[in-house]
């Protein structure tokens, strides 16, 4: 962001309209590599259950089905955008963005590289937690909106089990947090580097922040709404939930917002717990900078893209919860662990002198 | 500066969205627009007070106080027949006089205040966590007392509510 100001500014344009020129541009760039990632995701995903049920998935458009998610986005801008006569027509038509919106603003303060984050800012762990806090009230008023039973019923459902969540799951994040001392996720993941290698990672730091990454990733896929905690849209119940009566594009944001949520709950594993652009023998090894930049941005991309596929994988292999068991897991079973958790790692912190346990070891 | 003028704009976009939150006769467009008048705060609270403050307005307020609004209305699923009629006019002349004099008063309170340079006021994380655990500690485990007191009161109520 503010190299593109100031290249904007060398080229002659007041600092002014170069922000407002730099910011549009960037938003564009991620947008592009946003729909372009949830594009392949739901083509790898339908893949994914495809392999696991022992089918073949898609397989017509491109070769081996390469090109399906083309096939479906185009399909999706095509079909007939419908609202029901019944529904709230305002609300019915905002509800979409907020999810979109909120799970699309996170991507602009992701740690890609080495000192460089899209927009660079000092809270930048906080403000993600913020701003996909927006998808709540979207799918709430979605769920209220449609005036449909089914919807209202996916609607309340998800406004539970989110707030529900997002405890466990903040509580969780605060762990890395508590021992890098900072919510810039850029130090976060410097942090992380130097001798040691993958030991350096905040999972291995120390026991407590091993169980809080697992803490994390279970809360985080309930707030995604996926299986195993996919009440929300339970089809066999609800039919699809909040969003029953929603078609085309408006249904596509949901979905859309549903595969970003996923990336950014990995990404920010990956950046909080193993190491983001971290690798060993990166550092030694590759002397030239632009070179490093790009393996360091390959590194992160592929450790989000691996956990990724690790939630498709939950996906397809466990059954959902029950309500009252969705509702018993998050407060009397994962929030007093990770209380539990936050306090020893503080312990730890203060006892050793914020050393892990690689440093403990070797001196 | 580009900044100030986004500040007004987030200003003017909050007093018209708490108008609107107030005006409106459905309580789900009050919430929605009390939710943008959050949004709005958030942003000027960024800009102008510190981004950590803005972040926590929006996760608490906009996150979750929002949801809860929302879910309280929806469980209560208002239609236009439940609101009953709307106000009489003697109520609505009075209420305008109340408004007039809240302004007038808050314009005579803040005419003289000129608000502190932007840059002066960023505030960081750690700056508010030392301010909450070493200059104000007592205020603040007050305060969570008080706010446990409230819990574990509303539990009991709700308990009786039942039993009954």
């Amino acid at each position: 962001m503010d190299q593109l100001t100031k290249l904007f500014y060398s080229l002659g344009l007041s600092p002014y309209y170069g922000i407002f020129v730099a910011a549009f541009l960037l938003a564009v760039i991620i947008l592009a590599f946003a729909l372009l990632y949830e594009g392949v995701a739901t083509y790898v995903e339908r893949k994914v259950a495809g392999d696991i049920q022992s089918r073949i998935g898609p397989n017509r458009v491109g070769p081996y089905g390469t090109l399906q998610w083309l096939a479906d986005g185009v399909k999706l801008f095509l079909k007939e955008d419908f609202i029901p006569a019944q529904a709230d027509k305002l609300i019915f038509r905002i509800a979409p963005y907020f999810v979109f919106v909120g799970s699309f603003l996170p991507f602009a303060a992701l740690p890609l590289w080495d000192r460089f984050v899209p927009v660079p800012m000092n809270i930048g762990l906080l403000y993600i937690i913020a701003v996909t806090a927006m998808v709540t009230p979207g799918i709430v008023l979605a769920g209220w909106g449609s005036n449909n039973k089914w919807a209202l019923l996916g609607g309340m459902r998800s406004a539970a089990q989110l707030i529900s969540y997002e405890v466990p799951n903040a509580v969780a994040l605060l762990i890395p947090v508590l021992i890098a001392g900072t919510l810039n996720l850029d130090e976060i993941v410097r942090a992380q580097g130097g001798g040691g290698g993958i030991l350096r990672w905040f999972i291995f730091h120390d026991p407590f922040s091993f169980m809080a990454f697992f803490i994390f990733f279970t809360a985080g896929l309930a707030e995604c709404n996926r299986t195993p905690f996919d009440l929300p849209e339970a089809e066999s119940e609800l039919v699809a939930g909040y969003s029953v009566e929603y078609s085309a594009i408006r249904y596509a944001f949901f979905y859309m917002g549903e595969y970003g949520d996923m990336f950014i709950i990995s990404a920010m594993a990956s950046a909080a717990f193993l190491g983001g652009w971290q690798l060993p023998l990166i550092d030694p090894l590759v002397k030239i900078g632009w070179l490093k930049a790009v393996l360091q941005l390959g590194i992160f991309l592929t450790k989000t893209l691996l956990l990724v596929l690790v939630m498709m994988w939950i996906r397809w292999t466990f059954p959902r919860l029950r309500v009252d068991q969705l509702m018993e897991l998050s407060w009397k079973r994962l929030l007093p662990i990770a209380l539990f958790l936050l306090m020893g790692a503080a312990l730890w912190t203060v006892v050793f002198h914020g050393k892990g346990i690689y440093d403990l070891i070797v001196g | 500066m580009i900044v100030e003028w986004v500040i007004r704009a987030l200003g003017i976009i909050a007093v018209l969205s708490a108008l609107v939150a107030i005006t409106r006769r459905n309580p789900i467009y009050s919430a929605v627009f009390l939710g943008l008048n959050f949004l709005c705060l958030g942003g000027i609270f960024t800009f102008y007070v510190s981004p950590f403050v803005g972040a926590v307005q929006i996760i608490v307020y906009a996150g979750a106080i929002l949801v809860l609004f929302v879910l309280a209305i929806m469980i209560l699923n208002l239609r236009d027949e439940d609101l009953g009629p709307s106000r009489r006019t003697v109520v609505k002349f009075f209420a305008v006089i109340a408004a007039i004099g809240v302004v007038w008063l808050i314009i005579t309170i803040t005419a003289g205040f000129v608000p502190p340079g932007r840059e002066a006021g960023t505030i960081s994380a750690a700056q508010v966590g030392r301010a909450l655990l070493e200059a104000h500690v007592v205020a603040f485990e007050v305060i969570s007392v008080l706010l446990i007191t409230a819990v574990v009161g509303a539990v009991v109520l709700a308990k009786k509510r039942m039993e009954v």
